[in-house]
């Protein structure tokens, strides 16, 4: 005990807490420009850590990774943009409040949720690393079926008034999900020889287009003289502060997204979209004001963006304890900690326990860092509302395009994003939701790769899904089950909805 | 109003110009960074390697390497973004196995990888590993064989995905000791791992970084079947078999070997050739290795190029033993 104390104390240097600082500054302008991710600067920026020590350079990256998350929800907010793939439930309520004249709270909920969301995850990596992995191991293609599964299901919960146009934006999100290779036969799908979609379709070429780009469009067609006018809500210069109450008032949502998010970013392959949108669902589920959400609801902005940042600091668990990262970031994160000398696996914490603690004690000094800077900058993010929407689409237009070459220093993504966003553009205009797009395209791959190695598995047995036991509990039926009925309660609450 | 728009035009258009002549200027090679191209993607052994090259390259060199990611596609696009680059010597690529030997086999990736490159430079490889949980029943690979037989189809073993690097070697066994495993393709080699690591498939694949491998052997908590490299690896003590010793023809070194595209100036690639048998000499890049779990295998010239070839060939001649038709 004593140990730890020790390492701790040493570990808080003021030339570590800098680095924290630097790099938790650098994430959240990374977050905060759509187009450049998290992944990118911690990929530039790891050859650096190499030369410093472990204490300074690890911590430095981490930071990253943390503003990151938060600094994502600013454009969410602000021009209806994610600035990362993680932020796009954020701008379900995010943006409907910047448009009421609150950017400046909004953005304030999501400092105060992205912080919480992730001192919850830290202090849970901190404690409870080895068995939350040893849980996450259990999850084999059969379970994240089931996980993939009761994303769907949750689609439900953000359909908006026409479920039938929800349910066909699901279907046009499956397909688009299925564009790509198959991993099981090796065979090219819907990719018409475009080489760029190979793979799969870029999910932030993708995320810019549908809606950065087709907010512009939408602008776009107003008339130039309305557009040249400061915004009504100009005189708000932003937006207020926001209420202790309203923080307050959003306290369960907060809790229960960060368990969310620190239970599914623990178990490697689901990201952190995945674990946003449940989490928003689930929340709105439970709310005392469920008609809020889609309109400009905090609690709505809380739980998208606690859920979130609480998987930045979840990732590290099956990173740490057996090598496998939880994300792209991740990795990288990964191969900074071998460069120096601390190798994923169970002598990370026994052999290397002193450096790691100092580490973990830097993680979580981070956090009130990163509020720091962020109620500094805040007020600043929030004005920009207040600029003319003459000036400010067609800068949003040059962040797209510049942000979808970043991406993969590919300018095949700029054309990507351009065609979605006249999709995005149509199916707005046809008052199609796109989230239930979003999410689909999201859960697909895995949904697909999942079913067919789960299958391949049980040879061709479909009652796997419901039968099959890990761990001594049948995780996968659980799962099934739970979203049946999370349907059947929506089919039930639904016409009721629809009475409004 | 207007004065000062034709002011910001012309400025504009003059500061333009003046741009695309710095740079031009042919001054000693390199008199700018090089563009190392990624087409493995970002994370991972492959990119790691490159940073830590990049870290130490700028003393040897005189100018640094930028990594660039450009993954998808299995490698198509970054493969294919150097085939189409200018070959002055400013843009090189770190190139993976799989995707110059074996990919260009099972699909059209755009590109002839024994005529559209120049592989200059291997860092090091990593053999593929065979390996188990330790409280499996199979002992070696004998045992593994022997219970197929006896139970064919029943074995599950993943795979890096379908008609990749792993797949190739699981077709490997099945041919030549006429059993029958359960192929499990996984979406890259970690999620492979962590699928057998989590007792959802029976048998995986890994190098020796791939969830601290290495030490989990050493430790007992993984058993090592069998070694897909030319000879038994000394990071073991040589204690653990290869594939061809057991009579399986199959070899997997998970190259990283620096290419050039062709027509690339031969000066310019001994430039970089120099510099990089350097950097492999220093002290700070061997650690950096060294942490990864790995080390060094300096490789250039002609040795290296009969082992570019003959790796293509190999993996050539394995698909048309399988009687595999190429897609499109």
């Amino acid at each position: 005990m004593e140990q730890i104390f020790d390492a701790i104390v040493q570990a808080i240097t003021l030339q570590a807490l800098g680095m924290v600082a630097l790099g938790v500054f650098a994430g959240i302008t990374v977050g905060a420009i759509p187009g450049l991710t998290s992944v990118m600067a911690i990929a530039v920026l790891v050859p650096f850590s190499f030369f410093m020590t472990p204490i300074n350079g690890i911590p430095f990256l981490l930071g990253i990774h943390k503003g990151a998350l938060f600094g994502g929800s600013i454009p969410a907010i602000l021009i209806n943009t994610p600035g990362t793939a993680a932020a796009a439930a954020t701008t379900l309520d995010g943006y409907p409040l910047a448009q009421k004249g609150e950017a400046k709270s909004a953005i304030q909920m999501a400092l105060y949720s992205s912080t919480l969301g992730d001192t919850f995850s830290d202090i849970v990596l901190i404690l409870a690393a080895f068995p939350l992995a040893a849980v996450a191991l259990l999850f084999g293609p059969t379970e994240f079926f089931a996980l993939m599964v009761l994303g769907l299901t949750i689609i439900s919960a953000v359909t908006g008034s026409s479920v039938l146009k929800g349910l066909l934006s699901m279907l046009i999100g499956i397909l688009i999900g299925l564009v790509g290779q198959d991993i099981i036969s090796g065979s090219e799908r819907f990719t018409f020889g475009i080489a760029n979609i190979a793979d799969s379709v870029g999910i932030v070429p993708m995320l810019i287009g549908l809606f950065a780009i087709s907010e512009v469009l939408i602008q776009s067609e107003k008339k130039i003289v309305e557009l040249a006018n400061p915004p009504e809500s100009s005189h708000l210069k932003g937006g207020r502060s926001l209420k202790w109450i309203e923080l307050f008032q959003a306290k369960w949502a907060i809790l229960r997204s960060s368990c969310i998010g620190t239970a599914i970013g623990a178990i490697p392959g689901t990201g952190a979209a995945i674990a946003t949108f449940i989490s928003y669902a689930l929340a709105k589920r439970s709310s005392k004001r469920p008609e809020e959400y889609g309109k400009g609801s905090y609690e709505g902005v809380a739980a998208a963006e606690a859920s979130n940042s609480a998987v930045a600091g979840a990732d590290l668990i099956p990173t740490l304890t057996f090598g496998i990262p939880g994300s792209a970031s991740a990795a990288i994160l990964m191969g900074a900690f071998m460069a120096q000398g601390l190798r994923p696996g169970p002598e990370l914490f026994e052999e290397q326990a002193s450096t790691m603690y100092g580490i973990f004690a830097l993680l979580l000094v981070g956090n009130p860092i990163m509020l720091l800077q962020g109620k500094l900058l805040t007020g600043l993010f929030a004005r920009l509302v207040t600029i003319r929407k003459s000036v400010l689409v067609p800068i949003i237009l040059l962040l797209c395009v510049v942000g979808g070459f970043i991406y993969q220093n590919n300018i095949e993504d700029v054309k990507l994003a351009l065609f979605f966003g006249i999709c995005g553009y149509g199916l707005r205009k046809l008052k199609f939701p796109l989230a239930p797009l979003v999410i689909a395209f999201i859960l697909t791959e895995t949904a697909e790769e999942s079913m067919k190695q789960a299958l391949l598995l049980s040879d061709g047995d479909y009652f796997v899904f419901l039968t099959k036991m890990a761990g001594g509990f049948p995780v996968s039926g659980f799962l099934i089950l739970l979203s049946v009925f999370l349907l059947g309660m929506a089919i039930w609450k639904k016409p009721w909805a629809e009475a409004e | 109003m207007y004065k000062s728009k034709v002011f910001i035009y012309l400025s504009t258009l003059v500061l333009a110009v003046l741009f695309t002549l710095v740079g031009s200027a042919d001054a000693k090679y390199p008199n700018k960074p090089i563009k190392v191209i990624l087409a493995t993607g970002a994370g991972g052994s492959h990119d790691m390697h490159c940073r830590a090259v990049a870290s130490v390259i700028h003393e040897h060199l005189g100018q640094p390497f930028l990594c660039t990611v450009r993954g998808g596609g299995g490698g198509k696009i970054g493969m294919t973004a150097l085939k189409r680059s200018k070959p002055d010597g400013y843009t090189i690529a770190l190139g993976s196995g799989s995707h110059f030997a074996i990919a260009p086999h099972a699909r059209n990736m755009g590109f002839d990888p024994k005529t559209d490159f120049i592989p200059f430079f291997q860092v090091n490889y990593a053999p593929f590993l065979l390996v188990v949980r330790s409280e499996k029943p199979w002992k070696n690979l004998q045992d593994l064989l022997d219970d197929a037989k006896k139970r064919p189809g029943k074995i599950s073993i993943s795979s890096n995905g379908a008609w990749g690097s792993s797949h190739l070697g699981i077709l490997q066994m099945m041919r030549a000791k006429n059993v029958k495993f359960k192929h499990v393709p996984f979406r890259g080699g970690g999620k492979a791992w962590q699928a057998m690591w989590g007792g959802h498939v029976d048998a995986g694949w890994a190098n020796v970084t791939t969830g601290g491998t290495l030490s989990r052997v050493k430790r007992g908590q993984l058993r090592l079947l069998a070694t897909a490299s030319e000879e038994r690896m000394k990071e073991f003590g040589k204690k653990y078999p290869t594939f061809r010793e057991l009579g399986v023809d199959y070899i997997y070194k998970s190259w990283r070997v620096f290419m050039a595209p062709k027509g690339t100036p031969n000066d310019r690639i001994e430039v970089l050739k120099t510099a990089l048998h350097k950097a492999s000499k220093s002290k700070t890049l061997k650690k950096l290795i060294k942490r990864f779990g790995e080390s060094l295998a300096p490789l250039s010239g002609p040795a290296l190029r009969k082992a570019y070839d003959s790796e293509i060939d190999f993996y050539g001649n394995l698909f048309k033993k399988m009687g595999y038709k190429k897609k499109k």
